[in-house]
């Protein structure tokens, strides 16, 4: 039996801020304004990739992930940035604290999206969602400035509102519920639908669905026994006919840091340093979740050999990674050194590193922490890791460290941690 | 972007204001660096940031051609010039 379309009125509301960090950077260089600019987590050589352009640069091509050299050649005279995370923290907190105003439920999905829950809501209200949306709209360029402008989206789940809000970019507001979803869909491509990537598109391709509305069309047997083989076919087949399947929270399940070397080395010395900074910096992150890890991951990709004079060159040596897990939990940066440093002695010796991923897993309060028996150095830890922590929430970050890190201050420089703002709670 | 670090002291201005939704508003009016005036007429953008508990205030302005970052030490009370930049490419 085919289930119909969601009726109930869209009570669901997804705004987020266009080209987010560029737009900030403009709003912050009344300069910039009006050129193409694109921000990085990495200036100074032609490697790094964009994380986020403005919409003049897009229109020349520049997209998430292009390299700094390729914007450079497709936007000559673009204004590359190096990421600054005060500034998109301040923003993420205002556009935060203004949807908190409107809506008893605010999830906030990523550092610049929302999504405003206002069921149940209809009752009180007054006045439509599109004109709360209008006056957050006009909030936001009041408290941020002139150049913030935000796309809002209105449906009747997640889905379909974080949909509407890509209809019309930038600064749109759009509202999709069951008397337009077809048309919408008559016109989108499939992956205009959030979650639907080239892998998925493939998938459904093979089974004869070429566009939105044919996979709306599909039978919820079709999807959940052919085409997704699991029960995401059902959820797909529920989400597009505008049924919540996606109001679900997930706990903390890791803590990790990446880094991209600025400078690719294969001194141990130095390699040793960046890790340790690492470290420090997964260690800050989960003393503010106040959790201890059972498990670490470390994986390493290097970067290929230099050509050799008169000879071929060489492919670049397939990335590495370790993950063990430990009986008793961790949580200080002695230890977390101690074990990653543990992994790293295992990875292939002399290989140029261009990049380490180090993430723990298996986590849990530390309240809940097992001691083991007779061993005091634990307790000790406990205490020791709890003044540096006092000290550096004190007087910054790195106030006080480990002697090894002297003289590393230029590596692993913090960064904004781009698609989740779960590193932003204190 | 053509940036140039600064951390200068600098004399500022400033003028507090009550904004429409009832939180103060502090406005850094003019500044005055290097023996010249700066008469600030477009704000860009002010947002808080810390340094381990200290409160920072950074504000961000363009006068003729040049976009200033300033930033007041709430706990210090003193106004520093930190950069200054043209928005040309790096």
């Amino acid at each position: 039996m085919e289930i119909p379309l969601n009726l109930a009125e869209p009570e669901i509301m997804h705004v987020d801020l266009n080209a987010c960090f560029a737009m900030t950077e403009q709003q912050a260089n009344p300069l910039l304004r009006g050129r193409p600019v694109a921000v990085t987590n990495r200036l100074g050589s032609d490697w790094g990739t964009i994380i986020a352009p403005s919409y003049e640069a897009k229109r020349l091509g520049v997209r998430c992930g292009t390299s700094i050299g390729e914007a450079k050649r497709l936007a000559p005279g673009i204004v590359i940035i190096e990421t600054d995370p005060p500034k998109y923290r301040y923003v993420h907190g205002v556009i935060k604290q203004i949807f908190e105003e409107y809506a008893p439920r605010v999830t906030m999905k990523s550092i610049d999206e929302g999504v405003l829950d206002f069921r149940g809501t209809q009752a009180i209200r007054g006045r439509s969602l599109e004109a709360i949306g209008r006056e957050i709209k006009a909030r936001i360029r009041e408290e941020l400035g002139q150049w913030m402008t935000v796309n809002v989206g209105i449906g009747p789940n997640w889905f379909l509102a974080k949909l509407a809000a890509g209809l019309d970019k930038p600064d749109g507001l759009n509202r999709i519920d069951h008397r337009n979803l077809e048309g919408i869909y008559l016109c989108s491509k499939l992956t205009d639908l959030n979650g639907i990537n080239r892998r998925f598109k493939a998938r459904l391709l093979m089974h004869g669905i070429t566009n939105p509305y044919e996979f709306l069309r599909a039978s919820e047997q079709t999807l959940t026994k052919q085409v997704f083989r699991s029960i995401n076919g059902r959820h797909w087949y529920y989400r597009l006919r505008g049924y919540e399947v996606d109001d679900i929270a997930f706990g903390l399940r890791h803590v990790g840091r990446q880094y991209v070397l600025h400078h690719r080395t294969a001194d141990p010395h130095e390699l040793g340093q960046i890790l340790h900074k690492l470290c420090y910096h997964v260690g800050r992150r989960m003393s503010r979740h106040d959790v201890a890890a059972r498990g670490l991951m470390l994986s390493i990709k290097y970067a290929r050999p230099p050509r050799p004079p008169y000879g071929e060159e060489q492919p670049e040596p397939e990335p590495w990674f370790l993950r063990q897990l430990f009986p008793v939990p961790f949580f200080s940066l002695a230890d977390l050194y101690t074990k990653a440093w543990w992994l790293y002695q295992r990875s292939p010796a002399g290989l140029t590193v261009k990049q380490f991923t180090l993430t723990t897993y298996q986590l849990a309060p530390r309240s809940h922490e097992q001691l083991a028996l007779y061993d005091t150095a634990i307790q000790h830890n406990e205490r020791v890791e709890r003044a540096l922590q006092l000290i550096n929430d004190r007087y910054g970050e790195l106030a006080l460290m480990p002697a090894r890190l002297l003289g590393s201050e230029t590596y692993a420089p913090e960064k904004i941690a781009f698609g989740s703002t779960r590193y932003l709670l204190k | 972007m053509a940036a140039e670090d600064i951390n200068e002291p600098v004399n500022v201005l400033v003028s507090f204001r009550r904004s429409a939704r009832d939180t103060g508003l502090a406005q850094p009016e003019i500044m005055h660096w290097r023996g010249r005036r700066y008469r600030i007429r477009e704000m860009g953008m002010r947002y808080p940031t810390t340094k381990g508990q200290r409160m920072l205030h950074r504000f961000t302005f363009a006068v003729d051609g040049t976009t200033f970052e300033l930033e007041f030490d709430a706990e210090r009370l003193i106004w520093q010039l930190i950069r200054m930049h043209d928005g040309d490419p790096a």
